[in-house]
């Protein structure tokens, strides 16, 4: 698809869960509309592979971070929404301040 | 936590509403799909562009949602769950192999569990105490020629011949200086007694102790009502106080809690109950319940031992370690009383501490009990081991007829481990099943197998599997699963697909017949031990069936009555043993009655020393013969010839002269002629004349040659006759006279109880049961043997037909005849049974050298016994290979032709 370089597993599994977590703050959303807005949203540099998507998303409604229901797309479809819970609140806000501290450490080392 | 239990409540959900996961996960991606093919089609695609396009990006679509759903459910159990789902639908298919394999599995596992159920209960269950772990049982070794002078007198358990023995008891002072020494934290003494017991209008004999006051504090029980036995009940001039079983509560008080308190006569001594003991508190031998305590203090009243004479040894110790010290301490600090109590008897060589761990009572006391369940045990383990080895076989045979079907499975993807997976569950299956249907038959045998073993009723606990022969049985189920299943498993997982799925796979199949084939000869071979055993089983209940008896045994019932116990002697006694005969003898059917001290066969004997004036022995120091107490006409009732004289009669009483008679084989080897009017002394001063000879007869045991007896009228020796057993010759059946005995005797004394009613024949056969049993458990367990033998000949063959049928029809159109077809088949079967004929027989000879001793009239290497066994097994073989052979000689040349 000419897409620029895919980081295809170069989202480790635990970004990609933060990922799909910040997406989610802005409202409840279908599987699709997660891996656009990602693509979307990282302006165009991240494609999230839809099988490592979808088995991040059930893993994190097992987790209880995220829960789902039935709804109607946009399109008048039947579509699986996810939204954050609570739990995946606190979760996200927790994980993002250590993935910043690291990744700005893991900066720093690059740079120097 | 929470999240886990939060996930494990979600996959729950998702397990149970399994269609609507599915459709979820569908939908799910479906529309993920549809979204992408819209999003294509907007940049310009075409209809099927966009299609391939969107799946392309989703990859295998079938993994992505088998990997989610395994997410949500539990794969692992689920497809355990599907493997056993499968194997029961399999195994329900193959009826046949299901029946035998789970039969013969459930008789092994069964037969197992029964008697070991039985053997845990007696031998190895902890005494309900506390910390049962602490007790030690103390008895000495050493001498008993040279501590003559200490120890004169015994009772209890002794072993050892000559040089160092083992005894049981000690004198009260030997206790008074054992219980001194600090090394035990408490110690108590026991001897046994049978009493009188009279309650409630009720007499009987009830299994009693003497016990010292710490008995109860020392094995930590707790009577279950009221209080136990305290030092206190057992000093000089304490109220008379006794402790009784559970089982003598509801006997004689109907379980009515009134008892506490009650009176109580104890050989007509009054005696208060203070306490009842649990029902599971059967004494220190749980084979041997014990009803009764009393008080040492007592001992004098109620008992024969002479308690303070230093040199009677008739007290059993028992202690409790104090933790942290060893054996080794414990025999240390206990020798030194013992050297001490030598000591002041001018013994420089005192007799020795051994010190004995009674976690589980004095069951090493019951040797012969243990014995006889250690061969059952043996029977059933050989038992169960021809049952696996029969599973292995048929499961290997199941394997090959299914091998194109794994093979298949293979081919499909299914990986080897998978496959031995699912055999295994197959194996587990089946072994689960056969321990359940097991556990059922071990019920019902545990119920057959204490009848077995106790042969009183009234001393017969209830033995019932408990959860420890469940585990056992879970156990064993589980180890013939994985070691049987095993094998058969591993073979078919390592066969290759391609190769199997050309059409003979004759190497692996080479491979698996040599082992099943291996497996049948162990089997046989096995088979023959179980056989072998039982033979020689069978052959002695035989012989002791045939054994010259010298005596009578049908239409005899007996009766015991202890009136010596209630106080009656001298001429008081002689008048009530007279008025029970008189009253006895009056009872309709009864034809004539004597007595006599010691019921014949029943184990018991008295053996005395004699003086003949004029004579010497010619081995030994003092002549010795067994002796008799007995009514008058004893040897004419009992159906003993008269050979020389006379019978003894009523008139030698206490006031005539003395006089015996005498068996034939004392007349020959101490009189050595004819001994009548001959004269011997029991003690000094009094001659017995001797006034009749009579025919030999069996004295204490079947098994025994006939001692040198003498017949002693029990007028003349009333001093030793508290207790008489009197002997009914009946016209009628001998037990349908027992409820107008005990009317008899209590119309004379309702005080005294009567005890050990019972006929001669039921003596006879209590005295041969063990021998009854191993010949007809051991006959059972071999037709099962041999059947299961069989079953795998007949399996083995069978297949290894079906795959020459081929071969065999060339060799048909070659010109061999049928019969050499046939004989081709029956000579492979020959050479199997034969290996394992050979195989068997040393085997069988080992094994029953551990029997030896039970055997009677009959060498363990019995040459017909082992004959009969090979014979047995070659037919048995040959008939089981019968058919295959058949079928191979049928085989059809034409047909093989062609398809070669």
């Amino acid at each position: 698809m000419g897409e620029p370089k895919e980081s295809r597993g170069g989202v480790l599994q635990g970004t990609l869960d933060l990922l799909i977590l910040k997406v989610l703050c802005a409202g409840a959303m279908h599987g699709y509309d997660i891996a656009e807005s990602i693509h979307r949203r990282s302006d165009d540099v991240l494609r999230v592979e839809e099988g490592a998507l979808y088995q991040a998303l059930h893993r994190l409604e097992l987790r209880g971070l995220l829960a789902s229901e039935w709804g109607t797309s946009a399109n008048n479809r039947r579509a699986k929404f996810y939204r954050l819970t609570a739990a995946g609140k606190r979760y996200l806000a927790e994980e993002s301040g250590n993935f910043a501290r690291l990744s700005g450490a893991v900066l720093r080392i690059l740079e120097a | 936590m929470t999240a886990w239990l939060h996930s494990l409540w979600l996959r729950l959900r998702a397990v149970r509403e399994r269609r609507r996961l599915e459709r979820d996960l569908e939908d799910e991606l479906a529309f993920h799909l549809a979204m992408k093919e819209e999003q294509a089609r907007a940049v310009g695609a075409d209809e099927g562009e966009a299609r391939q396009a969107a799946r392309r990006r989703l990859g295998n679509a079938t993994a992505l949602r088998e990997s989610l759903r395994d997410a949500w459910t539990f794969p692992t159990i689920e497809s355990v769950w599907q493997d056993m789902r499968h194997a029961a639908r399999a195994l329900a298919k193959a009826r046949g192999f299901t029946a035998v394999a789970v039969l013969s599995l459930a008789i092994g596992i069964g037969a197992n569990t029964a008697i070991f159920t039985v053997f845990h209960a007696l031998f190895l269950r902890s005494l309900p105490v506390q910390n049962p772990q602490e007790l030690r049982i103390v008895n000495w070794t050493g001498n008993a020629r040279a501590l003559k002078s200490l120890i004169r007198w015994t009772s209890g358990y002794g072993s050892g011949a000559k040089g160092v023995q083992t005894h049981s008891s000690f004198s009260m002072e030997a206790f008074e200086a054992l219980a001194k020494q600090p090394v035990l934290s408490s110690m108590a003494g026991f001897a046994p007694i049978t009493p009188n017991v009279y309650a409630r209008s009720r007499a009987l004999r009830a299994p009693g102790q003497l016990v010292t006051g710490r008995y109860f504090e020392t094995l930590g029980a707790r009577a279950a009502l009221g209080r136990a036995l305290s030092a206190a009940d057992d000093s000089p001039g304490a109220p008379p106080a006794a402790v009784i079983s559970w089982r003598l509560y509801q006997r004689l008080y109907g379980g009515v809690a009134e008892a506490l308190g009650a009176d109580i006569r104890i050989d007509k001594q009054p005696f208060t109950v203070v306490g009842i003991l649990p029902p599971g508190f059967h004494g220190l031998s749980p084979a041997n319940p014990v009803d009764l305590y009393v008080p040492m203090a007592h001992a004098t009243q109620i008992s024969n031992y002479r308690v303070h004479d230093s040199g009677s040894w008739w007290m059993q110790v028992i202690g409790r370690a104090v933790p942290g010290t060893t054996d080794p301490e414990i025999k240390a600090g206990l020798d030194v009383a013992l050297d001490g109590v030598a000591a002041a008897h001018g013994v420089s060589d005192g007799p020795k501490a051994l010190i004995i761990n009674a976690r589980t009572g004095l069951a090493f006391f019951q040797r012969q009990m243990r014995e006889f369940l250690l061969v059952l045990l043996a029977m059933v383990a050989i038992l169960l081991l021809i049952a696996c080895a029969n599973l292995a076989t048929l499961l290997l045979a199941r394997g090959s007829a299914r091998s194109r079907e794994l093979a298949i499975r293979r081919a499909l993807g299914a990986g080897g481990a998978r496959i031995a997976r699912y055999l295994l569950t197959e194996s587990l299956l089946l072994a689960l099943a056969g321990g359940a249907l097991g556990l059922l038959l071990a019920w019902a045998g545990t119920g057959v197998l204490t009848r077995m073993v106790f042969t009183d009723p009234e001393d017969m606990p209830v033995i019932r599997p408990d959860a420890m022969a469940l585990l056992f049985t879970g156990a064993l189920s589980l180890i013939t699963a994985v070691l049987f299943g095993m094998a058969p498993a591993f073979r078919a997982a390592r066969v290759h697909p391609a190769a199997c799925m050309k059409q003979t796979g004759a190497d692996s199949g080479r491979l698996r017949q040599r082992f099943a084939r291996a497996l049948v000869v162990a089997q046989v071979a096995a088979a023959v031990v179980l056989v072998v055993g039982a033979g020689l089983f069978a052959r002695t209940l035989v012989n002791l069936g045939r054994v010259e008896l010298g005596f009578r045994p049908d239409h005899l019932l007996m009766f015991q009555v202890a009136p010596g116990l209630n106080g009656y002697e001298g001429p008081r006694l002689a008048d009530i043993y007279r008025r029970i005969q008189e009253r006895v003898a009056a009872i309709p059917g009864v034809q004539a009655v004597t007595a006599v001290q010691h019921p014949l066969l029943s184990g018991w004997m008295s053996n005395r020393t004699l003086n003949i004036p004029g004579q010497q022995p010619k081995t030994g120091e003092r002549y010795s013969a067994y002796t008799h107490l007995v009514g008058e006409r004893f040897l004419t009732v009992m159906g003993t010839p008269i050979l020389l004289g006379r019978d003894l009669q009523a008139s030698d009483d206490a006031s005539a002269p003395a006089v015996a008679v005498v068996n034939s084989t004392m007349a020959r080897e101490i009189f050595e002629g004819n001994p009548v009017g001959r004269e011997f002394y029991l003690a000094p001063k009094t001659p017995i004349r001797i006034v009749g000879m009579a025919a030999d007869s069996k004295y204490d045991d079947i098994r025994n040659d006939v001692p040198a007896t003498i017949y002693l009228p029990w007028m003349q020796h009333l001093e030793v006759a508290s207790g008489l057993h009197f002997q009914l010759r009946t016209s009628v059946e001998p037990l349908s006279l027992a409820p107008a005995v005990l009317r008899a005797v209590a119309a004379i004394d309702p005080t005294l109880p009567v005890s050990d009613i019972r006929t001669q024949q039921q003596l006879i056969e209590r005295a041969t049961a063990p021998e009854r049993t191993f010949a007809m458990l051991g006959s059972f367990f071999s037709g099962v043997a041999m059947l299961l033998a069989c079953i795998g000949i007949y399996g083995v063959l069978a297949y290894a037909v079906a795959r020459r049928t081929g071969e065999f029809g060339i060799r048909l159109a070659l010109g061999a005849t049928r019969g050499r077809i046939r004989w081709l088949v029956l000579r492979g079967t020959l050479a199997m049974i034969l290996c394992a004929i050979v195989m068997g027989i040393p085997a069988a000879l080992a094994c029953v050298r551990l029997i030896e001793s039970r055997l009677f009239g009959v060498e363990p290497a019995d040459a017909l016994t082992l004959a009969g066994a090979g014979i047995a097994m070659v037919a048995a073989a040959l008939a089981a290979a019968w058919i295959p052979s058949e079928r191979a000689a049928r085989s059809d040349p034409a047909a093989s032709l062609r398809c070669e």
